[in-house]
């Protein structure tokens, strides 16, 4: 890897190089309350030596973990929440509300509510003067009069009003000090599948992901929470898979037993995601972490959980991307069922293909052995992948040049993929794309999104182009939508009816974590008025009160997205990006 | 239930041709069919001493009353009536059948001060129309070559940065005695240049004769200048360019626009003019 | 990608250009994140909002949307609204109607709506409602002189009933009557009765627009048999022009071959035919006048005819002695007649006694062509009868004296399917005071007769003394009179006197003989104890009337016309008498009327005129007309037009015959209507040969189409054929009297034989 080389006469500052643990998840914590937290009771058992010594075990408690106390009825974690954090309890006692739970009952934030026909037809008529008003105040901060919005050791709380109805309403199991919850979807990004409510004074002990990852060395903590992890929801979450689908029960007891979980890339791809795109697309290759490469002997079946993970093979001196894989892809599959299927004679094919991690991704990895036994023999032949008539890679490593013409992999341009896979514009699950060939810049489309917003548009038809399509700063609802991460109040989450990522009004207190952390700049902060137009501006600070506002996806219309059926030359698309058959589509039409 | 093979690596296989490219005839087959029907059915009742004028008339009314149906719909935005796009297209068809039901009602040569100005205003909108057809289809091509997009109410912003910029390139070459000629060009010619505001002619024909005309100028420079200086030529080249690209979006963004408002602007006047015209006809035709 | 990046426009905040207003500051680049509110203001004062393209479009739509509302309402209320609203310039004719007519009286003049204020006509979109009138009525206001009003709503102004005959009746009779392809095959056509004059009149078309202009598919429209053009397909004439009846026997074969040449003049067609005879391009007289054409040979035998006059009234004379052997009382009666039963009862005088009641039955049983001297007067009944008559006779003659016309008028009552004209001309210049004179002379007590004589001369001088004595008196007149009184008077006691009395009477008597009205009047004959009429010649207004009522008493007999001639015949069968009183066919040959009306009599009405109204009927005898050269109404359009004029410019066709040739079979040598008297000369008719068509051969299509096709002179339907046809408005008892033909009008041949 070549180093920038520094001329000798070029000026130079000598600065303390950055190191981690530079900027503490809560500063205020003292060693006392890290001695403290050493005597309760999962660090107990930890072995401080398992730990190298520049990270000890007290080192990353008092960097990755804050200490938080709530009240009765304090929501800690909301179903479909999208935490980057681990929560212990210290004392007190919380309860696990499980998922049938309805959304509207837990109040999640972002469910739809279908206004009705007549109601979006009397407000895209009306004349709306006062650009970003505000909602009226009586719906501010109570909603449903379910949950409110309180200061808890001046922080927000969002906390249930009667918390014993709603726990005589549902089923729901408690949880006691030195019980951890919620981090499953700490590490794997996940939304939450359970919310947790405190039904007494309780403390409890905040771990950011990265500090978890480095607990996770110990022994009997990592098998503590794989064994929480495989005991809860890799079944079901095998069970989801076509793979599995005929599987007997014992096949899947082993395929759990068996299955090793991975993951690679960097968590907060999201921070150094501008300062990587403007890097070179073969270096930003090599740098993307290894998962399995090309020409390797094909040993396990990998099955992506989350993120996303290119496909690519060599190509000359750099590596050109076939594709990439989501959520819920296999990599290996083709491989395997090959070498399944073909006579002994034969030597296995290794991997056609490389699987680099594109910032994080989170997979399964399940061995060749198991794949044979207890996988394959339970899926149709006429459902899998069909044999790999010209092979790239022989089994004896040789690498054959394919025509273009018959690879079936130059469905969509490399170009193109890799563009995509650049601006991380794979992640959109409801992506706006505008063809600049038939947009006439007519802005109908921000007018018709004004219309159904109150007057304001939600959308800015701008954004990185390719060719001559352009992918406009509009909210694509991310499959990974990192923008949901530490939102104090849960103001911004995934509609769990249409998947859409949406900000609740009444709940956003304007401190714009969502807008710096999405790294789309699709999230905007506008200034909030008040019905004369007047601004309004933080009673002691006299700064202006700021609202997170975005494209909802007109979740609320019963026409879908405005901004499509507005355009009157087809110019603009919503496009699901992990499909990418409609975007070939969409591509070849004229 | 998704295929187990959609699960694996391989890329997924193309879409299906598309229908509408197929039937991309058929509705102008239905429009000429129905004009054709329609024009039978006024000879046959002119043949029968009927009144084929109203018929026409009427048809011709009702056709051009429903052109309103694309503004009504982009108005009523949110009802699930189809999107607008298709609503466009029906608004071209049934546009062009109004024209050659026109010719028909109105025949040559047309009498009457009402009608002269009713018809006028009929061409204008008809003319505006067909142009804005064209424009619609051909400009976005045109925009899309620059490259990154700009917002139609960023261009003047962008036009200050570009005037700054060329301004400050020519500050460093007044700097240098090697390179003042250039100083000395940017002050004569190239300042009103990157000032120019174009004129409505342009923005109705834009053409590129200016660009031309200052690059060549700018090269006959390099004569005067060494090195560095022909690099800042380079630049003022390169800004040149920059500055007439953005006066061309500009063109492009205006003519829409103008044809915009000349096609929608009389709207309610002709509206008002076809109903005095209906009007009179049912007073004053013979009984 | 790096470059994308760095152009990149950072969406801190959002685009707001896309409502009506943009903020002030957006083209320098630092535009406020909230942008101004939708009225346009600043919500920081900071900037001076400027409005989009997207609101200038609103704002011209405004604009010029009330504008044009002011400009449209102003103009309505002004008198500029004319000019504005006029869909376009007016025909020439009208354009000059309308030229001194104010703006606001302009529109009204044609339209219904025009008649009322401008604000009012928003009242309703309906025309018409106002005053009742349409559109068409106004046209036909101006236009009903010249234009057929009946049923102007229906095709061609005919009534739909007919039109369905049309439709129904076999396609030869639809030729015959009304040219090839006439018959309408159109539901549409027949059952829009509605249609205006605008549908094919167009006005606002411009100045030089022509508003008669018909295409010629729209006749194909509704026509069944259809065609190319006239040269191809257009069905070939059948006896055309000759299809309408004449009124006139007037054969030109017969001219042609014996009489011109009998007088052996030439037989040249343009000497009658043409207004002027010496330019070829004379107006055409079709039916020609008998000044002109007939007088020279036919007004001697008339006046031959009429020369002794039409007894009006005559007093039968009786035997006194034998009335009184019956015990019967005459009362008033002239001496002269009564001396013996003598005498008949003339048609004219029959035919005014029968408005009597008391008389009519006697008339009943006394035949019309008897002598009363034959009857068998020995019977008492008889006698009785005659008493009555002359009593009738008595009232008449005082009735008249006394009242004049109207005791005329009264008494024609009875007569049936007479129509009120008819009998007001009947009795036109009667003069009562005869009818007093001879009441005087005949009936008054009987005076000493020369006093009374001399009464009567001293009153009769100044009356019917003639100026001078006429040449015509002659000394064997003289004698033959006196030889006469001779022989009326008695030889009693006061001879003497009265022998200078007679002398004196007979010189009166001699200057009343019948050619002292030689030249037509009325005469009391002495000598006839008679009322005389004496006709003033050709075109006789009095005896044309008597003559028509004849002939229309004649045709509502409900015999067929053929057992009616034989009666002219021989009508000595009184059972078949008709029952109307007035017989005049019934008269034996001697009588002046039956001369006057038989065929066969040389110098007679009937030998030229056709007095057999075989086209009567009650429906139409308001026009009906015996004695022009067509009954055909003045008024009349038919479907066919035909001017003369241009062709005669063209060489070829100066010559008459060229078009118009006879056939030469004998056999056509009369005008079809003839056919039914059949005691006509010529062998044809004695054998039963009776020619149904015209004496001249019909035109041939072929001809005409050597000039009127394609490319050459016109051939549009409307050139030779009317659309509008029927009466005109116009009353028919002031006909043309003009012979030159009307222009263009082939069957308008109402030109009057005089």
């Amino acid at each position: 890897m070549a180093r920038p080389i520094v001329a000798e006469n070029a000026p130079t500052v000598a600065v303390p190089r950055p190191k981690r643990w530079d900027h503490p998840l809560d500063p205020t914590l003292t060693n006392r309350d890290v001695q403290w937290l050493l005597l309760q009771t999962p660090f107990r058992e930890i072995d401080d030596q398992t730990f190298p010594s520049s990270s000890r075990i007290k080192d990353i408690l008092k960097n990755d973990s804050r200490i938080l106390r709530y009240q009765q009825g304090d929501l800690i974690l909301r179903e479909g929440d999208y935490g980057g954090s681990a929560f212990l309890v210290l004392s007190g006692c919380v309860r696990v509300i499980l998922s049938n739970l309805s959304p509207q009952g837990m109040d999640h934030q972002a469910t739809t509510r279908k206004s009705s026909l007549l109601a979006k037809l009397r407000d895209s008529l009306k004349r709306w003067d006062i650009p970003e008003q505000i909602v009226p105040l009586q719906k501010f901060g109570t909603r449903d009069g379910r949950t409110a919005i309180r200061q808890v050791d001046q922080r927000p709380r969002i906390f249930l009003q009667d918390v014993d109805v709603v726990l005589r309403s549902c089923e729901s199991e408690p949880l006691g000090p030195g019980e951890i919850f919620g981090e499953l979807a700490a590490m794997t990004r996940a939304a939450s599948h359970y919310s947790v409510v405190a039904v007494e004074e309780t403390l409890v002990l905040e771990i950011r992901w990265q500090g978890l990852r480095m607990l996770r060395r110990d022994r009997g903590f990592r098998e503590r929470l794989d064994a929480r992890y495989r005991s809860n929801s890799l079944r079901t979450h095998l069970r989801e898979s076509p793979l599995f689908q005929h599987a007997p029960d014992h096949a899947i007891q082993e395929i759990i037993a068996a299955t090793e979980l991975v993951s690679a890339g960097e968590m907060e791809w999201y921070a150094s995601f501008d300062s990587a795109r403007s890097m070179d697309v073969q270096r930003r290759i090599e740098k993307e972490p290894m998962i399995a490469e090309e020409g390797s002997p094909a040993g396990a079946l990998y099955l992506i959980r989350a993120g996303f993970a290119r496909l690519s093979h060599h190509q000359g001196s750099g590596h050109r991307t076939v594709s990439y894989l989501g959520k819920g892809q296999a990599f290996g599959l083709t491989e395997l069922a090959h070498n399944y299927r073909l006579d002994t004679a034969e030597d296995p094919l290794p991997f056609q293909y490389s699987l680099r991690a594109i910032g994080f991704v989170d997979l399964l990895k399940i061995p060749k052995s198991i794949v044979y036994e207890y996988v394959l023999p339970y899926v149709r032949t006429s459902e899998l992948t069909p044999l790999i008539r010209q092979p790239r890679i022989t089994s004896d490593g040789k690498v054959t040049l394919i025509n273009k013409r018959d690879d079936p992999d130059t469905s969509i341009e490399t170009d193109l993929l890799e563009f995509l896979v650049d601006h991380r514009l794979i992640n959109g699950r409801d992506t706006m794309v505008i063809d600049l060939e038939r947009c006439t810049r007519c802005d109908d489309c921000i007018r018709a999104c004004a219309r159904t917003h109150q007057g304001n548009p939600r959308f800015v038809r701008q954004g990185v182009q390719h060719e001559n399509w352009m992918f406009a700063h509009s909210c694509m609802h991310c499959a990974d939508p990192v923008c949901l991460i530490g939102c104090p109040t849960g103001a911004i989450a995934r509609d769990l009816e249409t998947g859409a990522i949406a900000i609740q009004p009444q709940t956003c207190i304007g401190c714009g974590t969502c807008a710096k952390s999405c790294p789309y700049d699709n999230i905007v902060m506008v200034e909030l008025h008040d019905s004369k137009g007047r601004q309004l501006v933080d009673a002691k600070s006299q700064l202006p009160i700021l609202q997170a506002t975005k494209c909802d996806g007109c979740r609320e219309s019963p026409i879908g997205p405005a901004c499509v059926a507005a355009c009157p030359h087809q110019a603009l698309y919503r496009i699901d990006m992990s499909e990418l058959r409609t975007l070939q589509e969409l591509m070849k039409r004229d | 239930m998704p295929n187990v093979a959609q699960l694996s690596s391989s890329a997924p296989s193309r879409g299906s041709p598309i229908l509408a490219r197929r039937l991309r005839w058929a509705p102008w087959v239905t429009t000429l069919a129905v004009f054709v029907f329609l024009w039978a059915a006024c000879r046959w009742l002119d043949l029968r001493l009927g009144r084929p004028d109203f018929l026409s008339g009427y048809v011709l009314a009702g056709l051009t009353t429903s052109m309103f149906l694309l503004p009504l719909r982009k108005k009523l935005l949110v009802l699930p009536l189809g999107r607008v796009a298709h609503w466009q297209k029906l608004h071209q068809y049934v546009g062009t059948l109004a024209c050659l039901v026109f010719v028909l009602h109105a025949g040559w040569p047309i009498h009457g001060t009402l009608e002269i100005c009713l018809a006028s205003l009929f061409l204008l909108h008809a003319l505006s129309g067909f142009a804005l057809w064209y424009l619609n289809t051909t400009t976005p091509r045109k925009l899309s070559i620059f490259g990154q997009e700009i917002l139609a109410n960023e261009i003047p912003r962008a036009r200050q940065q570009v005037l700054e910029q060329a301004h400050q390139v020519a500050m460093q070459a007044a700097g240098r005695v090697e390179s003042h000629v250039l100083a000395e060009f940017y002050m004569q010619r190239l300042a009103k240049f990157f000032q120019l505001r174009r004129s409505l002619v342009y923005t109705f024909f834009p053409n590129g004769r200016l660009r031309r005309y200052f690059l060549d100028a700018l090269k006959q420079q390099d004569r005067y200048l060494d090195v560095s200086g022909r690099e800042l030529r380079e630049r003022l080249c390169e800004l040149v360019q920059e500055k007439d690209d953005l006066d061309f979006r500009d063109a492009l963004h205006k003519r829409l626009q103008w044809w915009n408002i000349s096609h929608s602007g009389m709207t309610a006047l002709f509206v008002l003019l076809m109903v005095t015209h209906i009007w009179l006809a049912h007073r004053f035709h013979g009984t | 990608m790096s470059s994308q990046r760095s152009h990149r426009r950072e969406p801190n905040q959002y685009d707001r250009s896309h409502g009506e207003w943009t903020c002030g500051k957006a083209a320098l680049g630092d535009a406020c994140g909230s942008g101004p509110n939708a009225r346009g203001k600043c919500l920081r004062n900071e900037c001076r909002p400027i409005r989009t393209a997207f609101s200038i479009r609103k704002l011209v739509r405004y604009a010029t949307g009330s504008a044009g509302l002011f400009v449209l309402l102003a103009c309505l209320i002004s008198d500029f609204r004319q000019q504005t609203f006029a869909p376009g310039p007016l025909t020439q004719a009208h354009a000059q109607i309308l030229q001194g007519t104010t703006a606001g009286e302009r529109c009204a003049t044609c339209h219904p709506a025009g008649r009322l204020n401008s604000l009012s006509w928003f009242a309703s979109i309906h025309p018409s409602i106002e005053d009742g009138k349409t559109q068409s009525q106004l046209c036909l206001e101006c236009h009903q002189r010249s234009m057929p009003q009946l049923a102007h709503g229906s095709p061609h102004n005919v009534d739909r009933d007919v039109l369905v005959s049309l439709r129904n009746q076999d396609r030869q009779l639809a030729i015959a009557d009304h040219g090839a392809g006439a018959t309408l095959d159109d539901r549409h056509s027949l059952d829009n009765d509605q249609l205006a004059c605008s549908v094919c009149h167009r006005e606002h078309h411009g100045f030089k627009a022509d508003l008669q202009f018909m295409a010629n598919d729209r006749c194909q429209s509704c026509h069944r048999q259809q065609f190319a053009s006239f040269q191809r397909g257009h069905p070939d004439f059948e006896d055309y022009p000759y299809r309408t009846e004449s009124q006139i026997r007037f054969s030109h074969r017969t001219h042609q071959d014996k009489h011109f040449v009998a007088k052996n003049e030439s037989f040249d067609c343009r000497t009658c035919h043409l207004a002027d005879s010496h330019s070829a391009t004379g107006n055409v007289i079709r039916s020609v006048p008998f000044e002109t054409a007939c007088a020279r040979c036919h007004q001697q035998s008339l006046k031959a005819t009429l020369f002794d006059g039409m007894v009006v009234l005559q007093l039968p004379s009786f035997d006194g002695e034998v009335l009184e052997k019956h015990g019967l009382k005459l009362g008033a009666w002239p001496t002269s007649n009564l001396f013996a039963f003598e005498g008949k009862v003339p048609p004219m005088m029959r035919w005014l006694l029968s408005g009597d009641p008391s008389v009519r039955d006697v008339l009943g049983r006394l035949p019309d062509d008897v002598d009363i001297g034959d009857l068998d007067w020995q019977r008492r009944e008889v006698c009785e009868d005659l008493v009555l008559l002359a009593n009738g006779i008595r009232a008449l003659i005082d009735q008249v004296g006394s009242e004049g016309q109207p005791a005329l008028l009264r008494r024609l009552e009875g007569t049936p399917g007479l129509m009120p004209t008819h009998k007001h001309e009947a009795v036109a210049g009667i003069p009562p005071d005869i009818f007093r004179r001879a009441y005087e002379l005949w009936f008054q007590p009987h005076l000493p007769l020369h006093v009374s004589e001399s009464r009567r001369t001293a009153i009769a001088q100044p009356r019917f003394a003639p100026p001078q004595i006429p040449s015509g008196a002659s000394e064997s007149d003289l004698l033959v009179n006196a030889e006469d009184d001779l022989d009326l008077l008695t030889d009693d006691s006061i001879q003497e006197d009265a022998v200078g009395e007679v002398l004196q009477k007979d010189e009166v008597r001699k200057q009343l003989s019948i050619s002292a009205v030689a030249q037509g009047g009325w005469l009391i004959d002495e000598s006839r104890t008679a009322i005389v009429y004496i006709g003033s010649g050709h075109g006789d207004g009095l005896l044309a009337q008597w003559l028509t009522i004849a002939s229309i008493n004649h045709s509502k007999d409900t015999i067929g016309a053929r057992e009616r001639t034989k009666l002219v015949l021989q009508s000595d069968s009184p059972s078949q008498l008709p029952k109307v009183p007035w017989t005049s066919v019934g008269q034996p040959r001697d009588t002046a009327w039956h001369r006057l009306l038989d065929p066969s009599i040389h110098g007679g009405c009937g030998e030229c005129h056709i007095l057999e109204s075989s086209n009567y009927e009650p429906a139409n005898n308001a026009n009906f007309d015996l004695w022009h050269a067509r009954s055909t109404g003045s008024g009349s359009r038919t479907f066919t037009k035909f001017d003369h004029r241009p062709h005669l410019l063209l060489g070829s066709l100066t010559q008459c015959i060229a078009c118009h040739q006879l056939k030469n079979d004998s056999a056509s040598v009369l005008p079809a209507s003839v056919n039914r008297t059949e005691q006509m000369q010529g062998e044809e008719f004695r054998q039963g040969h009776l020619p149904m068509q015209s004496e001249f051969q019909s035109m041939r299509k072929a001809d005409c189409v050597t000039c009127h096709r394609v490319g050459a002179s016109s051939d549009q339907c409307t050139t030779c054929h009317n659309y509008h046809v029927g009466e005109y408005a116009r009353k028919r008892h002031a006909p043309i009297r003009t012979a030159v033909e009307p222009t263009q009008d082939q069957g308008g041949g109402h030109a009057a034989i005089r």
